[in-house]
C-alpha cells in the first residue's frame, strides 16, 4: 500500500516535471529558455529569445513582454500575460511621442490566426479562442472603480466574419456561476466589443440564482469602428458598487449613466481589468482569422473619474 | 417549546418558499424602474428586449428619462383628406431596415382603405390588404389595423395596430410576439427566442394626384 503511494507520488513529480518542461518548450523559436532581464526604463519584464550566433544578436533578437510595472501614477499595481504559446509579435512596446496618445509610450497588439494558448485552468487553443490580453492585479466591488483606456485600430483592422473581438473587459473572480450552451460558464461583467461595423459597451445582465445564473448581454454603441482607424479614443468608466451604476466617457464626454449594480445581484470576490484582443468563437469565421493590430495607451485606475481621464483633468500625467 | 420551533420552522420555509416562487415568476426587466430602462434606449437601435419592455409598458424614453407615451385619441371619420394616396410599407428591426410592399391608401368620407390597384407585398398574400381598416378624423389623426406577416419567415400572421397623424404623413405599429411554424406540433408557437423579438412596421404615404 505505501509502495502504491510512494509510486504515485513519483509518478507526479515526472509529470510535473515534464508539464513544466512542455510549458516552456517553445517560448522561443528554436526552443530555447527565453531570458529575463528588466527594460531600460525599469517598468517591466523583458524575455530575450536570443540567437547563439553573437554575431547576428542584434538583428534576430525577439521580446517577449509577460509583465508590466506600471508607473505609480497609473494607478495599477501590476499588469501580465501568464499565458502559455505567446509570440513576440503579439505585444510590442513603441517610442514615438509623434504617435502615442501622450508622452512617449504606447503599447502594439497583434493577434494573427493561430494566436492561442492556455492558462493554468484554461485552453484557449481547446476552447476556439485566440488572445494576446494583460490582466491587471483584482481590485475589491466596493466603492468607486474608475478605469480608463486610450485605444486606436490600425488602418488594417477587420473583425471576424460574425463573432466578436473584445477590446477591454471586466471580468471576475469568485463570482455566480451558471451553464452557458451546456458548458460551464463563470460570466465576466462587461466587455468592449468590436463586432459588426461597431465598438460597443457589452454588459453582461446577470439573472438568477447564484449557481444557474443566465446572462443577457445589452449593448450600448460607442461609436464606428472606422472612426477609430488610424485615430485615438479615450474611453473611461466607473462602476460604483456603492450607489449600484455606472457611468462611461468617450473622449471625456459622458455617454450614458446606468442605474444597475455592475455585477448584479450576486457580488464576486473581486473584479479585474483585462485589455488587448480577444476572439472568441474563432471557427464560425470563414477561413483564417484576419490580423488585427491594436494600440493602447493612457491605462488609469483610480476612484473617481477626474483620477483617471485626462480629457476631464488634464494635470493628469502621462503614462510612460 | 419544541413544537414552537417546529412551527417556526414551518412558518420559515413556507415564507421562504413563497419568495422563491415569486422570484422565479418575475419576467426579465419586471424589476426594473421605467428610467432604468430608458437608461438603455438614448442609442439609435436599443438592445432588443429593452426596447420590448419599453413598447409594453406603454413609456416613451427622452435622454434616459421616461414619460408616458401619450396617445391621441381619434374622433369621428371626416372626409377633410379625402382622396388617394401612394404608400410605401418597411420594416425596422434591430437587424435594419427592409422594404417589404407598396400600396395605395383610398380614404373616402373619413374611412381608409387599400386600393385593388398597385399592391404589392413580399412578405404575406396580396389579399391581405383587404383586411387593412383606417379611420381620419377632422384633425388628421390615424387609426388603423391589417393583419399581415411583415417579415420572410414562416411566422402567424396577425392584426397590427397602426397609428399616426397626416403630419408626420407616417402609421407606425408593431409586431412582436411572433409565433413560428414548429414542424413537430404543425403549428404556430410563441418563439420567445426569435431574434429580432419584434419589428416595427412603418407605412409612408403622400398625396397623390390619380
Amino acid at each position: 500500500m505505501k509502495y502504491n503511494i510512494h509510486m504515485k507520488k513519483i509518478c507526479l513529480v515526472i509529470a510535473l516535471a515534464l508539464f513544466s518542461i512542455q510549458a516552456y518548450a517553445g517560448s522561443c523559436p528554436d526552443g530555447s529558455d527565453p531570458v529575463r532581464s528588466i527594460s531600460a526604463d525599469g517598468t517591466y519584464f523583458v524575455y530575450n529569445c536570443g540567437n547563439n550566433n553573437n554575431e547576428q544578436k542584434s538583428s534576430s533578437t525577439t521580446s517577449l513582454i509577460t509583465e508590466i510595472n506600471p508607473v505609480n501614477h497609473s494607478g495599477w499595481e501590476q499588469l501580465s500575460n501568464t499565458m502559455t504559446g505567446i509570440s513576440s509579435h503579439n505585444f510590442q512596446y513603441l517610442n514615438d511621442s509623434t504617435k502615442s496618445r501622450r508622452g512617449n509610450q504606447y503599447q502594439r497588439f497583434e493577434l494573427r490566426d493561430g494566436d492561442c494558448g492556455s492558462f493554468s485552468d484554461w485552453d484557449d487553443c481547446a476552447n476556439d479562442r485566440q488572445r494576446v490580453e494583460f490582466t491587471a492585479s483584482p481590485l475589491p466591488p466596493v466603492g468607486k472603480q474608475c478605469m480608463a483606456f486610450s485605444i486606436m485600430l490600425d488602418d488594417s483592422f477587420v473583425t471576424m466574419d460574425s463573432s466578436p473581438t473584445a477590446l477591454g473587459q471586466i471580468q471576475q473572480k469568485g463570482g455566480p456561476t451558471g451553464f452557458m450552451e451546456g458548458f460551464k460558464s463563470q460570466p465576466g461583467v462587461l466587455m468592449f466589443h468590436a463586432q459588426e461595423g461597431y465598438y460597443d459597451f457589452d454588459w453582461l445582465y446577470l439573472h438568477g440564482s447564484r449557481t444557474d445564473i443566465k446572462q443577457t448581454d445589452l449593448k450600448f454603441r460607442l461609436l464606428s469602428l472606422d472612426d477609430m482607424k488610424g485615430k485615438w479614443t479615450d474611453i473611461s468608466f466607473c462602476l460604483d458598487f456603492a450607489k449600484n451604476n455606472m457611468s462611461l466617457w468617450v473622449d471625456g464626454k459622458r455617454k450614458f449613466d446606468i442605474n444597475q449594480p455592475p455585477t448584479g445581484l450576486h457580488m464576486p470576490e473581486s473584479i479585474f481589468f483585462k485589455y488587448g484582443i480577444y476572439q472568441s468563437f474563432v471557427s464560425k469565421h470563414s477561413g483564417s482569422t484576419p490580423t488585427q493590430i491594436v494600440y493602447y495607451d493612457e491605462i488609469r485606475r483610480g476612484s473617481s473619474v477626474e483620477e483617471v481621464d485626462f480629457n476631464i483633468n488634464p494635470n493628469l500625467k502621462a503614462i510612460d | 417549546m419544541k413544537s414552537i420551533f417546529q412551527i417556526n420552522k414551518i412558518i420559515l420555509i413556507v415564507l421562504l418558499s413563497i419568495g422563491a416562487v415569486s422570484t422565479s415568476s418575475a419576467a426579465l426587466f419586471d424589476d426594473w424602474t421605467d428610467n432604468q430602462l430608458c437608461e438603455w434606449m438614448d442609442q439609435a437601435i436599443p438592445p432588443a428586449p429593452i426596447n420590448s419592455q419599453v413598447m409594453k409598458r406603454n413609456i416613451t424614453c427622452s435622454k434616459g428619462i421616461a414619460a408616458v407615451r401619450i396617445v391621441k385619441k381619434v374622433g369621428e371619420a371626416a372626409n377633410s383628406y379625402d382622396g388617394a394616396y401612394a404608400c410605401i410599407l418597411r420594416t425596422e428591426s434591430a437587424v435594419g431596415q427592409e422594404s417589404i410592399g407598396t400600396a395605395q391608401f383610398i380614404i373616402k368620407d373619413g374611412k381608409i382603405s387599400i386600393a385593388r390597384k398597385y399592391r404589392y407585398l413580399m412578405t404575406s398574400a396580396i389579399s391581405s390588404y383587404d383586411t387593412f381598416e383606417g379611420v381620419i378624423d377632422k384633425d388628421g389623426n390615424i387609426k388603423a389595423s391589417f393583419e399581415l406577416n411583415p417579415i420572410m419567415h414562416m411566422v402567424e400572421p396577425k392584426s397590427i395596430k397602426f397609428s399616426g397623424n397626416m403630419d408626420s404623413l407616417q402609421l407606425r405599429g408593431r409586431f412582436d410576439e411572433i409565433k413560428s411554424w414548429d414542424n413537430n406540433t404543425k403549428a404556430y408557437v410563441l418563439d420567445e427566442n426569435f431574434y429580432p423579438s419584434f419589428y416595427d412596421v412603418i407605412i409612408d404615404f403622400k398625396k397623390e394626384n390619380y
